[in-house]
């Protein structure tokens, strides 16, 4: 569904991102750790469309992304770390943006499930600027959701949800993925990324560190031995000790 | 404001922004000092009747508007730093006050400019304008502390109730002066209001001020004035200080309304909107090859937004009908008006920001949106272009309703639209490749001038040399079919359609090189 094949990014003479390859089937869920800095969101705009590939290619649902733009685009749902909405549209205005966007037929009643689902029914027509921080962050889920993407993209998804918030995120993805969709999800929270993801790729100044199934990780850090978690694992790979003070 | 002016300064860009932004304020300024220079001094008796009217407007404005309430504005980092920091309320306070008093040190160099005229020497001038605006500064600050020693209701209502009075008091007087005088107009009438007795008392305290910029000798006049001066701001220092009144949870919800409006301002570059959706909506447009949900979202934002497009319209009608008034028909009176829209019209691209300059923090979601760039910049383009278009067509009636001459309205339209385009096209195109964001409240940001300057130059070049061709061809074609001005007119219009529809494919270009990793400088 997703392929990234020797992928680069590079701002001027800073090098984002260096030969980065991975592959991700339909169903599969992607843990994106790495520290401040490492090119998660470089990676994440880039197969979104946002910001084009130095070099490489990347492919979402067998479209080019900048051969084909349109038609991979029409075929990813992107939510940033801190989505900026439309300051004047309502919640229901942004699902109805969406979908006219992206053509989505007779949306109403799964706008209306979504918006019941992440508790966004009673600000249906409140305009953005008044949402909090989270609501914010539900609403660009909400939308992502509206078209049925084929690959989903989460920046630090969790950020400014409520516990509440966070579980119905987490079993969103599931049932997403379990639907086919091949979601992606860049955060700090490793252990929402232990919890969650099947596949682990692991970034590091630009460079891919591990990239494969969360359960063969331990396998790929055996000197941490088999019990090791994922922050141990992340710390070991990223700074070559286990993080302990 | 220092480090905003420097920024960027080491770069050869930064550096050239900078001087061609100084340049533009030096330019703005020389007239007033060369005036000044000559020799040629102002009438000072009127100077010193107007300056303690206009404190005293000053200082009722503040107490009618939000305006006040900018006196006791917080940044963000000094809420989060200084009120939970070891400082009792009057430190913070005494920080805000001479904080203040330095942004006055610095901003009255340049309000010093314009009193240059009626003042003996610059100091003078400059003392006394440091002296008023601290004045008024720390006026407003001890009402807004006055209020917080009060109930915050029972102070709405007390300021509500002085207001009225003031109010009341004031149309007596006028109607008595008006009554005296009826030629009473303009600074005459002002003049003569300033003959009242009981404004006369009001002006009072406020008189030194203005004896302080005017002072013909250093001693006994300016030292003596000023003493006076100091004094009064001393003892609404004080007095704030004294008050010791628990402003801080007025204060950060105040702070938090003036930065969400700064925010918004920098977004979009228009004052921001009280939004309510209310319960008409507009209904969903067709796709039209992917326009249709940009204009559609476009749309509801002017529509939203109309507070401010309405006081737009309502300074562009005084613009045109006080010119308009004078019932000038001749070519020299209609070449001014004309002069006047079309600067009122590259006012209007710079003011009317539906498209991509007030989107600069959602460029991510215009990318990743499956319609091409194309479509996109065109659906971005249409409701500036509509809503200036109209505007201009409007100002047009305005103007031909005093002066004659109707047939100018449908020839503004229908060349107005093409030119609009262009002209919109040409501004966002320079926007996307020099993203920033709008900083309305940074008066000593040179860069930001230089930067306008540079847009503005490059939009009237680029507007200038399409409509030169244009013209070229409609004076060819005018010739070729026998002096025929239709056909010749019907070319121009051609060709400023053309090249005004090439133009959205400049603006799709630069959407795409558009980085929404770049820093975009406030």
């Amino acid at each position: 569904m997703i392929h990234v094949e020797n992928f680069y990014k590079s701002y001027r003479d800073t090098v984002a991102v260096e030969d980065l390859s991975f592959a991700l089937a339909p169903g599969e869920i992607l843990g994106l750790a790495g520290p401040n800095g490492a090119g998660k969101t470089s990676t994440m705009r880039c197969i979104a469309g946002i910001i084009p590939p130095t070099r490489g290619s990347v492919s979402v649902a067998g479209h080019d992304i900048v051969r084909d733009a349109i038609a991979a685009k029409s075929r990813i749902a992107y939510v940033p770390d801190d989505p900026k909405l439309f300051d004047t549209l309502t919640v229901w205005e942004h699902l109805e943006f969406v979908a006219a966007a992206y053509r989505v037929p007779s949306w109403q009643a799964k706008g209306e499930a979504l918006l019941q689902r992440f508790e966004l029914t009673p600000k249906q027509t409140v305009v953005a600027q008044e949402l909090s921080r989270g609501m914010r962050q539900k609403v660009a889920i909400c939308c992502a959701y509206l078209h049925e993407p084929a690959a989903i993209l989460f920046d630090e998804p969790h950020v400014g949800l409520d516990p509440r918030g966070i579980r119905t995120m987490k079993d969103s993805i599931l049932e997403r993925a379990n639907a086919g969709a091949c979601v992606i999800v860049s955060s700090h929270l490793l252990e929402l990324v232990e919890d969650m993801c099947t596949h682990l790729l692991i970034l590091h100044k630009g460079r891919s560190l591990y990239f494969g199934r969360m359960s063969e990780a331990r396998n790929a850090f055996a000197e941490l031995g088999g019990d090791a978690s994922l922050e141990e694992i992340f710390f070991h790979a990223t700074e070559g000790d286990t993080g302990q003070p | 404001m220092f480090r905003k002016t420097v920024r960027g300064i080491g770069t050869v860009r930064g550096a050239l922004l900078f001087l061609l932004g100084l340049s533009l304020v030096i330019l703005w300024l020389l007239p007033t000092v060369m005036l000044s220079l000559r020799g040629e001094r102002g009438d000072v008796e009127s100077f010193r009747t107007m300056i303690p009217l206009g404190m005293l407007g000053m200082c009722l404005l503040s107490l009618m508007t939000s305006a006040g309430e900018r006196a006791i504005y917080f940044s963000p980092g000094e809420v989060e730093f200084l009120f939970p920091g070891p400082f009792s309320r009057r430190e913070v306070l005494a920080y805000k006050l001479l904080g203040t008093a330095a942004n006055v040190l610095i901003g009255s160099l340049i309000f010093s400019v314009f009193v240059l005229r009626y003042a003996s020497s610059w100091f003078a001038g400059y003392v006394g304008v440091v002296l008023a605006l601290l004045f008024v500064q720390y006026f407003t600050m001890a009402a807004m502390i006055l209020g917080e020693t009060m109930s915050q209701r029972a102070y709405t209502r007390a300021r509500k109730i002085i207001l009225f009075i003031f109010g009341a008091l004031l149309a007596v007087i006028a109607g008595q002066v008006m009554s005296m005088r009826a030629d009473a107009r303009d600074a005459g009438f002002l003049l003569l209001l300033k003959d009242s007795p009981w404004v006369q008392y009001l002006l009072m305290p406020l008189a030194p001020f203005a004896r302080v910029m005017t002072a013909e000798s250093l001693f006994p006049d300016l030292a003596l004035w000023a003493a006076v001066c100091v004094a009064m701001n001393a003892t609404l220092f004080f007095v704030i200080v004294g008050l010791d009144a628990e402003y801080r949870e007025t204060a950060i919800r105040i702070s938090q309304r003036i930065y969400t409006r700064i925010q918004h301002a920098q977004r979009s570059g228009m004052a921001p909107a009280v939004v309510k959706a209310g319960k008409r909506r507009m209904p969903l447009l067709p796709w039209w090859g992917g326009t249709g949900p940009i204009i559609w979202r476009q749309c509801v934002n002017a529509i939203r937004n109309s507070r401010s497009m309405l006081m737009i319209t309502i300074l562009l009608t005084v613009a045109v009908a006080v010119p308009a008034m004078r019932n000038d028909t001749s070519e020299r009176g209609i070449a001014t008006i004309l002069t006047m829209l079309i600067w009122l019209t590259v006012m209007m691209s710079m003011m009317i920001r539906f498209d991509f300059r007030a989107d600069i923090e959602r460029m991510d979601w215009l990318k990743v949106l499956p319609i091409p760039p194309l479509a996109l910049s065109a659906g971005q383009l249409v409701v500036p272009v509509a809503i200036c278009t109209a505007l201009q067509v409007y100002l047009t009636a305005i103007a031909t309703y005093f002066m004659g001459r109707q047939e100018l309205i449908p020839l503004m339209l229908v060349f107005g639209l093409p030119t609009n385009l262009l002209m919109f096209a040409a501004e966002n195109t320079l926007f996307l490749l020099m993203p920033t964001k709008s900083a309305a409240f940074s008066p000593g940001d040179f860069q930001m001038f230089g930067r306008q300057l540079i847009f503005l130059l490059v939009k009237t070049l680029i507007v200038g040399a399409v409509w030169g061709l244009s013209f070229l061809a409609g004076a060819a074609v005018y010739f070729l079919t026998g002096q025929n001005t239709t056909a010749g007119g019907v070319a121009v219009w051609c060709c400023l359609t053309v090249a005004a529809i090439g133009c959205i494919a400049a603006v799709a270009w630069a959407f795409g090189q558009y980085d929404v990793s770049r820093d975009t400088p406030a």
